[in-house]
């Protein structure tokens, strides 16, 4: 047994499921930047977040559907405008959800806006799963294969077949330049525009922010757009690397990204990255060497590790406990 | 500019005085409604009325779907009449001040043994009318009837334990089904060959409940210290987990899952009667053992939690144990109520941990009434049967998406439950 897993880690390509790892983890920071964020502001779990990524890969492809029927396949066009209809559907229901579920119980006792939350996550799930479909769909390939090319070639394998070559695809080059513009302008925003300045300033006390004259409703339902934005397109990406499309991918991925979030310190934006990075890394380390079914049992014994030993995560300086 | 004769100075009677908000027109208050719903309407108009095609090629295309959206829509006809019908409910409740009334009958100031004669007479009656079909009786209930009535019974004894959690100490559990499964799983090793063959449902009961308590201690260990979403999550991770192992180990025989062996079966005999009378005593048997605990310095000390943690803890009340006790002692019942299902249906599989396993019952506490026993017990019978009589018209697929919506419209409009109490909604609602 053990010596069977042993021999069973010598042959793991390390190298490959790193990349990998990096470019799954870097889209479920992505989700957990808006975990994260809302959190930070609201000090509430929007679990209808990772709802809004699933919502967010069906609107791509919807949105490129149109387009096609409208002028045409072109590639390039439909593929941004797409992402482009994801975003702003995704966020009109990020908007929803703030004002429909959660803006009438900002007051209220814990239980109540926990409970709005996941009754609001069950009802966009079910809808999508009876509306559009309940079995999987793929991503129109016409639309990602033009990024399945190698752009390099990091381990040279077998020269015949090209077994156990490791390389990154323009794929995953693409994924990670998008993760890392998102990010960074995220950081600026949140740091150099006015409106982050607000936001930080909701989040420390939002008595206060709206006595100095902060708009704070508006302020809150930014955050839940900025949120739901950076969810659609981890929605998109996430369609195009995995090629699948299920109603049941935000409980999934969302799972995930709020893992990562609390592995990260939740509240703590460069947290929700760190911890996004690692959650993809050690899910596919534990897909190579236990095999797919045991990724979620793996998952929750982080979980359970890190609200033991360290329940504020790796970057938190927020105390967890704050009642 | 006005003309003098148009803006008379002090005109108390004609107009509205400069200043002075004008009177708003009725229809103003339904507004706020028809912008959200029109803006709803156009959000959810691509997913509702629009099909994509993949071709062959990889191309995608859009095509309009008016078979599929009409579907949508009729199926959501019934399922908006029953949310109106909620709301102008709650409405009444408010506007009407029947809340009064519920606040008198429910807050009893009498010896428990009085509360409990209600209970037993209805015991008998529904007891005797399941019965009354061996007797020749023209109305006896139908095995389907007994059937629904044997569900209805086990979900309200998972109802009340989890209502424990929720209701009484303020801590939201997303994955109740995880420990249904905990209890249904141990029970079905149990009774293997290799362990005690035969072992009949009633002795599981005391190890199934000591060891679903013992799995919620565990669980809750790390976590309940921390903020209540926490503890959602923990749970919800949780439940995944157990479906995972369930599906991968050995023991529980994976996908499959495992068979039960006659002896283990409730009633040993397809007799539903007898299945009903032993459910249903377990029903009262928890429910007096909650009302006992609920009642008693334990319960109170839950409640002093709920409403204020830091306040509880100065009044010496050790928080954290409290907390734990609450979360274990739920998950024990869950653990009863696995055992049920899986004597009941005589298998067990990795589906009875599932999500919406969970989702189902906290939606039954949550529309009966938080931390109140008697609308616990309405909830899970208004959840369960509801569906079934909603078959013919509305797809079964629909139910977990009414179950979802009623938890954001009790939130907002009646966080207490239907048959919750003032001094909870006080609370729920904040200052």
């Amino acid at each position: 047994m053990l010596e069977s897993f042993i021999k069973s880690l010598a042959g793991v390509p390390w190298l490959e499921l790193l990349i990998t790892g990096t470019v799954k983890g870097s889209m479920y920071a992505l989700i957990a930047l808006g975990y994260t964020m809302v959190y930070g502001i609201l000090q509430m779990i929007n679990f209808a977040n990772g709802e809004i990524f699933m919502i967010g890969m069906f609107a791509t492809v919807f949105g490129i559907a149109l387009l096609s029927s409208l002028w045409g396949s072109f590639a390039a066009i439909n593929l941004i405008l797409g992402v482009v209809f994801a975003v702003i559907l995704a966020s009109a229901y990020g908007y929803g959800s703030e004002r429909i579920a959660y803006r009438r119980l900002r007051n209220a006792h814990i239980l109540a806006p926990l409970t709005s939350a996941i009754g609001l996550s069950i009802v966009l799930q079910q809808f999508i799963s009876n509306v559009v479909g309940n079995q999987p769909f793929t991503f129109p390939n016409y639309y990602s294969d033009p990024f399945a090319w190698r752009v390099v070639t990091l381990v040279q394998g077998n020269p015949a077949t090209g077994a156990g070559d490791v390389g990154i695809s323009m794929l995953q080059v693409c994924i990670l330049t998008t993760a890392c513009l998102l990010m960074t302008a995220l950081f600026y925003m949140i740091h150099c525009t006015r409106v982050g300045i607000a936001m930080r300033a909701v989040s420390q006390d939002r008595l206060m922010a709206s006595l100095v004259g902060i708009p704070v409703n508006h302020v809150i339902a930014f955050t839940f757009i900025v949120g739901s934005s950076l969810a659609a397109v981890a929605g998109t990406l996430f369609s195009m690397y995995t090629t699948t499309l299920t109603w049941s991918a935000g409980t999934a991925s969302g799972l995930k990204a709020f893992t990562a979030a609390i592995i990260g310190g939740i509240g703590n934006i460069p947290g929700a990255v760190l911890g996004g990075l690692l959650i993809g890394i050690i899910e596919d380390f534990t897909i190579a060497i236990l095999g797919a079914q045991w990724r979620n049992v793996i998952l929750f014994a982080i979980l359970m590790l890190t609200l033991i030993l360290r329940p504020r995560g790796l970057l938190g300086e927020r105390v967890a406990d704050k009642v | 500019m006005s003309t003098p004769e148009a803006t008379p100075a002090p005109a108390p009677a004609s107009g509205p005085a400069p200043g002075r908000a004008t009177a708003a027109p009725w229809w103003n208050a339904f507004v706020p409604f028809l912008v959200g719903l029109v803006a709803v309407l156009v959000i959810t108009f691509p997913f509702i009325w629009l099909r994509f095609e993949l071709q062959p090629s990889g191309e995608v295309y859009a095509r309009w779907d008016v078979k599929g959206g009409v579907d949508f829509w009729q199926n959501m006809g019934p399922v908006c009449l029953i949310g109106l019908g909620i709301g102008l409910l709650a409405h009444a409740y408010n506007a009407w001040g029947l809340q009064r009334y519920t606040d008198q009958v429910w807050l009893p100031v009498k010896p428990w043994t009085q509360s409990l004669y209600a209970p037993l007479v209805a015991y008998a009656v529904i007891v005797a009318y399941g019965f009354s079909g061996h007797m020749g009786f023209a109305l006896a209930p139908s095995p389907t009837t007994l059937n629904l009535g044997i569900q209805v019974g086990i979900y309200m004894i998972l109802a009340m334990g989890l209502n424990i959690v929720i209701g009484y100490t303020g801590l939201l559990v997303l994955g109740y089904a995880g420990f249904i499964a905990i209890g249904a799983y141990t029970f079905a090793i149990l009774q293997k060959p290799d362990f005690i063959p035969g072992l009949p449902w009633w002795a599981g009961i005391p190890i199934v409940f000591i060891v679903g308590g013992a799995v919620g201690w565990l669980i809750g260990l790390p976590c309940i210290r921390l903020r209540g979403d926490y503890l959602a999550i923990v749970t919800l991770g949780f439940a995944e987990g157990v479906r995972e192992l369930a599906i991968n180990l050995e023991v529980t025989g994976q996908t499959s899952g495992i068979l039960l062996r006659n002896a283990s079966k409730i009633g040993l005999a397809p007799d539903k009667p007898t299945i009903l009378a032993w459910v249903l005593l377990l029903v009262i048997i928890c429910a007096a053992a909650i009302y006992r605990i609920y009642h008693s310095p334990l319960g109170r000390a839950w409640i002093a939690i709920r409403e204020d943690e830091v306040a509880a803890g100065a009044m010496g009340i050790p928080v954290v144990r409290m907390k734990l006790l609450s979360f274990a002692l739920s998950s024990a019942f869950a653990g009863v109520g696995g055992l049920l299902i899986a004597a009941y249906t005589g298998f067990v599989s990795p589906d009875v941990a599932n999500f919406n396993n969970s989702v189902t019952v906290l939606a039954m506490v949550i529309l009966g009434g938080l931390g109140s026993l008697p609308g616990v017990l309405l909830g899970a019978g208004i959840l369960y049967l509801l569906p079934e009589l909603l078959r013919g018209y509305v797809d079964f697929e629909y139910r977990l998406m009414i179950f979802g919506a009623l938890m954001i419209i009790m939130m907002i409009y009646r966080p207490q439950g239907l048959l919750g109490t003032s001094r909870h909604a006080i609370e729920l609602k904040g200052g």
